[in-house]
């Protein structure tokens, strides 16, 4: 447990080498750690709460269902909201891992039921609904995980807009384009947001791992339709695919030229040749952006040192490169091949950059 | 002093009034990859694609041309590559983890060729034969290994070769019988490791303990289920009864051991066969309203008493 000399020790580092007029509010910091050590959860714990939150959902729409309580749409919009209500109070009220469990059981419960009620056949209006619920409750309370509920419906909210208002999935990848875009905001810019101070610097957190699973999320949605519709070869999916694989590899590119930039002079005159193997593998990935998307993900967390994301970022690239072999239809001797000059050229960077390090340490 | 993270800068900024500059400063020099990480990083991530795909398109020109391979050649490689293995984790002046991890692989190939073996002579597609010799193939090399990764393969394919041969030679078991000798091998298995630790002071890796707890409560909450649906509560009785005891066993072991994990997968285990014996007593619709709020309520009680646990614990360190 962090006691309150290692804490007053912490604050003294971090404040070294401060603007002469930096002030710090010594005793909200310390009842900050407090509260962070009454709710320190490890990871049993958040799994239980999540699969408790689970059951007692499911228990619940189940009970409705089978006692044809949900024919009575006034009823349902009534305690729809009731529910919505009550988790809304108690999370703002209590910030306690404890009430957690119970008040977002409560909430999801209550948007169903008040989105259920409604009864509207227009399903723009149901997402519209959806939006606004997850907007307002997001002004009004930011905890960890309701907000994180609630941006991952906004986006898929969103998503689902676009999806049913139009028969093109390119709109889908230009979606998938600005989320990717978010993301990178999200994690360049954490001093500028943390410095805000303001409600977007309370969701920092939520909004990170929101982005990171709905931008792989889309990607494999994305690619997965495509790969469905190979046979009919459907127009539409194929412009998605290549939209957002040339997105991707402009993207990382840059990232490229960023992680060179970090090893100051040394890569300096080999980096042409970097670019170039770089290029060969992305056009060897042109047509499933899964595999480019996924080296994103595990480039910029490595980046900012961002761990869930890079294990997210690992998992993907593991999913995307099994999916990617196993639908090419080639033969397998054609597969062999591509796999091993693949492998050759992922040996040829590392020799590359490994051939500076000993080229230096000679001199 | 614990070293400093992003945590500690986040909620620093949170009460000050540190300039956006003074973040980005802190945040570069505690928290973001240096260029020595990004060293190891790239090397690493380079040489594991680059190797994996090398040896992948290998494996995939062989299945192409398997079919036409001489059977004394596909056996032939298979075996070259067995003796290899070994060959290279004895005489290799190597770390140890990696002769543990050469051993691990060759058990593996010793599958692959009962599996090549078998598809060539057409022995039938009797599973059980299978796998009942390659459990008994590696067992010298598991005992005298001691490798965790290695022990679990073979805890997988001992229970994989009991519930095959219950399907496919004798059905004598029926499923309450058959879980509750799962139960009962993988249990005796757990509590003999946790002794150890106890009387012997080995260390176990937390991962394997963790999986292996998992396992025997998975197999308990299934089987007392099972019996509970199904009435047959007397057949379920040696279930019910080891269950407790091993419940008990646990529950003194957390405590000592000071670990959540268990006590959290308990909790659940119960909740679920409570849950099964409301569902099984009151045939009605309406009881999933009270198992939703009684889920709900136990769940929030377990949570407050492991929160509780853990702040006792990290006090009296």
């Amino acid at each position: 447990m962090k006691n309150r000399q290692e804490i007053v020790e912490k604050i003294e580092t971090l404040s070294r080498d401060s603007d002469p007029a930096f002030q710090i509010n010594t005793n909200e910091v310390l009842a900050t750690y407090q509260h962070l050590d009454e709710n320190r959860t490890n990871i049993t714990i958040k799994i239980l709460s999540i699969l408790g939150v689970i059951i007692s959902v499911l228990s619940f729409l189940g009970a409705l269902f089978s006692l044809n309580l949900l024919d009575d749409k006034l009823n349902l919009i009534i305690c729809g909201s009731l529910f919505l209500i009550i988790a809304i109070y108690c999370i703002k009220k209590y910030n306690s891992i404890i009430i957690d469990t119970a008040s977002i059981t409560s909430y999801i419960v209550g948007g169903w039921m008040l989105i259920y009620g409604i009864d509207t056949d227009h399903i723009n209006n149901i997402l519209i609904l959806c939006l606004v619920i997850n907007l307002s409750t997001l002004a009004i309370v930011q905890r960890y995980l309701i907000s994180l509920l609630n941006i991952l419906c906004i986006i898929y909210a969103l998503i689902a807009l676009i999806s049913y208002n139009t028969d093109h999935l390119v709109w889908i990848a230009l979606m998938n384009i600005v989320l990717m875009v978010a993301l990178m905001y999200v994690l360049m810019q954490e001093a500028l947001l943390l410095s805000k101070r303001n409600i977007m610097s309370t969701i920092y957190q939520s909004l990170r791992i929101a982005l990171t699973l709905s931008t792989i999320a889309t990607t494999a949605y994305i690619v997965l339709s495509h790969f469905k519709t190979y046979e009919t070869y459907d127009n539409n999916t194929a412009i998605a695919l290549y939209t957002l694989s040339v997105a991707y590899s402009v993207v990382i590119l840059y990232l490229v030229r960023k992680i060179i930039q970090k090893f100051d002079n040394r890569m300096a005159n080999k980096s042409i040749l970097i670019y170039i193997l770089v290029i060969l593998i992305l056009v060897s990935t042109i047509i499933n952006p899964g595999i480019s998307g996924a080296i994103i993900l595990i480039l910029l967390c490595f980046y900012y040192q961002y761990k869930f994301g890079l294990s997210i970022g690992i998992i993907a690239l593991l999913f995307f490169l099994w999916h990617f072999y196993y639908n090419l239809n080639f033969s397998l001797l054609t597969k062999s091949i591509f796999l091993m000059l693949s492998g050759f050229v992922f040996l040829a960077i590392y020799y590359v950059i490994n051939s500076k390090k000993i080229n230096n340490e000679k001199i | 002093m614990e070293k400093i993270d992003r945590e500690d800068i986040a909620i620093t900024s949170k009460h000050s009034n540190r300039s956006r500059k003074q973040i980005e400063y802190l945040l570069e020099q505690y928290v973001y990859a240096k260029p020595k990480d990004w060293k190891k990083f790239l090397d690493l991530f380079l040489l594991v694609l680059g190797i994996g795909f090398v040896v992948s398109g290998i494996i995939f020109f062989f299945a192409f041309n398997w079919a036409e391979l001489n059977k004394f050649i596909k056996i032939g490689v298979i075996l070259l590559l067995l003796i290899i293995c070994i060959t290279c984790s004895f005489q290799l002046k190597i770390k140890e983890i990696y002769k543990k991890m050469l051993i691990t692989a060759a058990a593996m190939l010793v599958g692959v060729l009962f599996a090549v073996f078998g598809q060539i002579y057409q022995t039938g597609a009797n599973a059980y034969d299978f796998f009942l010799a390659w459990t008994i193939f590696i067992t010298i090399w598991v005992i005298t290994t001691h490798f965790y990764p290695l022990w679990l393969i073979y805890m997988v394919l001992i229970n994989t070769t009991i519930i095959l041969f219950n399907d496919q030679v004798q059905n004598n078991l029926n499923s309450i019988a058959l879980y509750t000798l799962l139960f009962f091998l993988n249990g005796i298995v757990c509590t003999a490791l946790l002794a150890l630790t106890k009387y012997y002071k080995t260390d176990i890796p937390l991962w394997f303990r963790n999986t292996l707890v998992l396992t025997v409560t998975s197999i308990a909450t299934v089987g007392i289920s099972l019996s509970i649906f199904d009435s047959k509560l007397q057949q379920g009785l040696l279930l019910i009864i080891g269950t407790l005891a091993f419940y008990a066993y646990c529950m003194k072991y957390a405590q000592i051991n000071k670990s959540t994990f268990f006590i959290g997968t308990i909790g659940f285990s119960l909740l679920i066969i409570v849950n099964s014996i409301l569902i099984h007593i009151f045939n009605e619709d309406f009881i999933f309203f009270f198992i939703s709020i009684f889920v709900i309520i136990t769940v929030t009680a377990l949570i407050k008493f492991l929160l509780n646990l853990q702040r006792k614990w990290t006090n009296e360190k």
